[in-house]
């Protein structure tokens, strides 16, 4: 059995949206050191990479390591019916092998589902030659991608000279973003060569519009036609990982 | 099994226009298959994931197809429909598109990129398939895309004729059968044996992976298993009654061949299921049908055949095949049962609760039949006799196409007669409706005489007799009865309207063999619209001047609407304008 109270619950359902963007089911590793994920969509573009620590948690058990699978819409709409004054527990019933998300507030209530048989916990995470890493503001990131959706369906970010520049084009126009550390979007950035590469973006948009919601800043390692990675820092600890193949040619 | 094999092995055969060519290389490929693998590789190459009565297709659209290709490759929308527009070939726009791709996957960035393998291709596409619920589009079209991201040109190819259902080899279930024979039992000849357990199993897969893992003493236990449909037995076909005795010995039964849509239903407990002619399962379409089976089947687990039939909810009469199609739609279900109510016209009984039939002879699961099969109003055991002249042949033929048949199926009585699975042999034979004139005018008849409706018509009338004018011996011959088209309205003034000339009798100048339940002075005419005019045995309208002993028929007659207030019962249409537009029109129809 494990179990772990879940501290704030609007951020907790952030996280869950968050992976959501790349897949809708995940396996979920539950060990001494706290909750782990590692999944790759169903095109095989995006994988995403979820490393919550125990102490993230308000109260943590665990006796041993559990790999469980669960639908993500289906563990969010159990969490929907919270409030922020109640306490929510999630537990892994072994007897009943059951998910079971107990709510405790003016009274306690028990919803319990199956997980799914399926596992699938990605071990590899992509390595690449990362040339230059960038620290903006999640909100100036979306609104980036937002932007650039207006005119394509493809961005091409380049970061040089201490500063990130995205691109969207097409044959209706262009739109080009600057964001330096003059205006404020940009908060640290380390160019050890100059990288560029260009991504699709469709599910790029649903990463950074539901990030936005969970973590203030993102990292972003760019190389030359090398998956983009992007590091979330979680509030109250932990780290959300996505990477993103390039177009290549 | 790396699925680049199977993916060259369909461009060989694609390639070849030779039969012997092409089973050579289906051995060839069957000779590079892991046992287990069989299966699937079969199924493949056939452009199905599995046996059609599973009803599971993969049925990806050429738009979501396209969608797919563009996420995979990264190659615009407007580009990849443009070269679909120009090869008209969505394998070759996906090759072409593989071959220049910019979009890379995660995959080659994690190390050593593997190939697809056959298992992970039928695995994803059995995932497509199976895909339901709002975000089904996305789940299809990630996989897909997914696929083709591992995928070479020539691999990317034929995933995307096997998801668009185009796959095309030309390998029939009996190529696929001689190459088995050839590769796993050494000889053609033991093509038999394999036949065998295709036509009772309909799963070539099945049978495949039976034959490589057990060779010949695993297809010898294949059985007739009641929620798996056999491949129906089919009827040759002979021109005449002579013709179709002589085959049969002298003596046969004949049945009655009506004008629907044929269904083995299989009931297991309380667990009814309807397949098609086809294998298609289609139990959601037919709830009535199900309900019926509880109803008259009194067998726990049974498997029959029947032709279910269009019938008009008021008067029981049989509607056109055509209405039965509405039955097949995907929504309101509910609406088209009510509108296109049908009737079980039960033919066969092919196994009763633990009881394979199909070894037994006709007159043999006739009588088993008779005992498991409680007839109802809308269920009915198919009208028959045994017939040792070409005259009864013929009458009875007759009465078959009066009663809205479109001829009749001849049925061998011998000790031989067993039900053949997936077989077209000379044990059935059918005999069509070879003369059929297509109606495309409307005529005007006279009412001559009326039916009491049941149910919803009940104390008014249900149908009308009709009559045709015959000028020269100044009578009205009758050429149809008629309970369609009429609006409530019409129904609750028809007695209104025809009372006045209600008689006790039918009327001297009124020539009719059928029995009115009230007859009418000839007075009133109403325009009706039919299908197509027939031979009929008991209408009167020009009785004996086409045929000997046969008038002609106005097929699914229905009222336009129009009442001819403006015409007197003389100048109603003639039975001579009937002849002619008989002629006229007159057609051999091609046989189905």
């Amino acid at each position: 059995m494990f179990s772990f109270m879940i501290e704030d619950i609007g951020l907790f359902k952030g996280i869950l949206e968050s992976i959501e963007a790349v897949v809708e089911e995940v396996s979920l590793k539950v060990n001494q050191e706290g909750i782990s994920t590692r999944a790759v969509d169903l095109a095989k573009v995006a994988l995403v990479d979820l490393m919550l620590p125990r102490d993230f948690f308000a109260k943590f058990e665990c006796e041993k390591e559990y790999l469980v699978t669960v639908d993500l819409n289906e563990l969010r709409t159990r969490l929907k019916r919270t409030s922020s004054s109640d306490t929510v527990t999630l537990r892994y019933n072994t007897e009943l092998s059951m998910v079971e998300v107990i709510i405790q507030g003016v009274s306690e209530r028990i919803f319990r589902f199956r997980p799914l048989e399926e596992e699938f916990y990605f071990e590899k995470i992509p390595t690449a030659p990362y040339e230059a890493k960038a620290k903006i503001l999640s909100k100036v990131f979306l609104n980036t991608i937002l932007d650039a959706e207006i005119v394509s369906s493809e961005i091409i970010f380049t970061l040089k000279d201490n500063t990130v520049i995205a691109k969207g084009a097409s044959e209706s126009g262009e739109v080009i973003t600057k964001i330096d550390s003059e205006q404020g979007g940009l908060l640290d950035i380390d160019v050890q060569n100059e990288a560029s590469s260009k991504y699709k973006l469709d599910k790029l948009k649903d990463i950074a519009a539901k990030t936005s919601k969970i973590s203030d800043t993102v990292d972003m390692y760019l190389g030359n036609n090398v998956p983009l990675k992007l590091d979330f820092t979680i509030p109250g600890g932990g780290k959300l990982t996505y990477y993103l193949a390039p177009f290549i040619g | 099994m790396k699925f680049k094999i199977f993916a060259e092995f369909c461009n060989r055969i694609e390639a070849t226009t030779k039969r012997l060519e092409m089973i050579d290389l289906i051995v060839d490929l069957f000779k590079v298959t892991p046992v287990n693998e069989i299966k699937w590789l079969v199924n493949l190459l056939q452009g199905k994931l599995h046996p059609d009565y599973v009803g599971l297709e993969i049925g990806i659209a050429d738009k979501l197809a396209l969608r797919g290709i563009e996420r995979a490759t990264g190659i615009s929308l407007k580009k990849l429909s443009s070269w679909f527009v120009e090869t008209g070939d969505l394998g070759l726009t996906c090759e072409k598109a593989l071959r220049i791709k910019t979009q890379s996957s995660l995959l080659s960035f994690l190390g050593k990129e593997e190939d697809l393998e056959l298992k992970e291709v039928y695995n994803g596409l059995d995932k497509i398939a199976r895909a339901s619920g709002k975000k089904s589009q996305d789940i299809k079209l990630d996989i897909l895309a997914g696929l083709l991201m591992k995928a070479s040109p020539l691999e990317g190819k034929y995933i995307l004729r096997i998801v668009t259902g185009r796959l095309r080899l030309g390998v029939a279930d009996a190529t696929i059968l001689e190459a088995l024979a050839l590769h796993f039992l050494g000889s053609r000849d033991q093509r038999i044996v394999l036949e065998r357990a295709y036509n009772i199993s309909s799963d070539l897969g099945l049978v495949a992976e039976t034959v490589a893992s057990k060779g010949l003493d695993g297809l010898k236990e294949f059985r007739v298993h009641p929620g798996i449909p056999l491949r129906p037995m089919l009827a040759q076909r002979l021109a005449s009654p002579e013709e179709i005795l002589e085959k049969m010995g002298g003596k046969c039964a004949v049945e009655y061949k009506y004008d629907g849509e044929r269904m083995q239903i299989h009931k297991v407990g309380d667990n009814v299921s309807i397949f098609s002619r086809r294998l298609e399962n289609i139990t959601f379409h037919y709830p009535d049908v199900v309900k019926l089976t509880k109803l008259h089947v009194k067998a726990d687990t049974a498997i029959f055949e029947a032709e279910c039939v269009a019938v008009e909810p008021e008067t029981g009469e049989l509607r056109p095949f055509q209405e039965l199609m509405h039955r097949r739609r995907k929504y309101g279900i509910q609406e088209a049962l009510r509108e296109y109510p049908v009737s079980l016209m039960v033919f066969e009984c092919l196994f009763v609760d633990g009881e394979d039939l199909t070894n037994r002879s006709y007159l043999e699961r006739r009588e088993v039949l008779g005992k498991v099969l409680s007839e109802g109003e809308r269920t009915k055991i198919v009208e028959s006799e045994i017939v040792s002249s070409p005259e009864e042949m013929e009458n009875f033929f007759l009465r078959a196409i009066e009663d809205g048949c479109e001829g009749l199926i001849a049925k061998d009585i011998s000790e031989k007669s067993i039900y053949r699975a997936g077989k077209r042999e000379f044990l059935w034979i059918k005999l069509k409706r070879s003369y059929m004139s297509k109606m495309i005018e409307p005529v005007d008849l006279v009412i001559v005489g009326a039916y009491y409706g049941k149910g919803k018509r009940k104390g008014i009338y249900g149908a009308l007799l009709l009559a045709s004018y015959n000028s020269e011996e100044d009578v009205f011959e009758t050429v149809c009865k008629c309970g369609t088209g009429f609006t409530d309205e019409d129904l609750s003034n028809l007695p209104k309207i025809l009372n006045p000339f209600k008689m006790e009798s039918r009327h001297a100048r009124v020539r009719a063999e059928l029995d009115a339940d009230v007859w009418f002075v000839p007075s009133k005419v109403i325009e009706v619209i039919g299908d197509e005019i027939t031979l009929s045995p008991v209408h009167t309208c020009a009785k004996n001047s086409v045929r000997e002993d046969a008038g002609l028929a106005i097929r699914f007659p229905r009222f336009t609407g129009r009442y001819r207030d403006d015409k007197s019962a003389e100048q109603a249409t003639t039975t001579k304008e009937i002849i002619e537009m008989y002629n006229k029109q007159l057609k051999k129809i091609e046989e189905k």
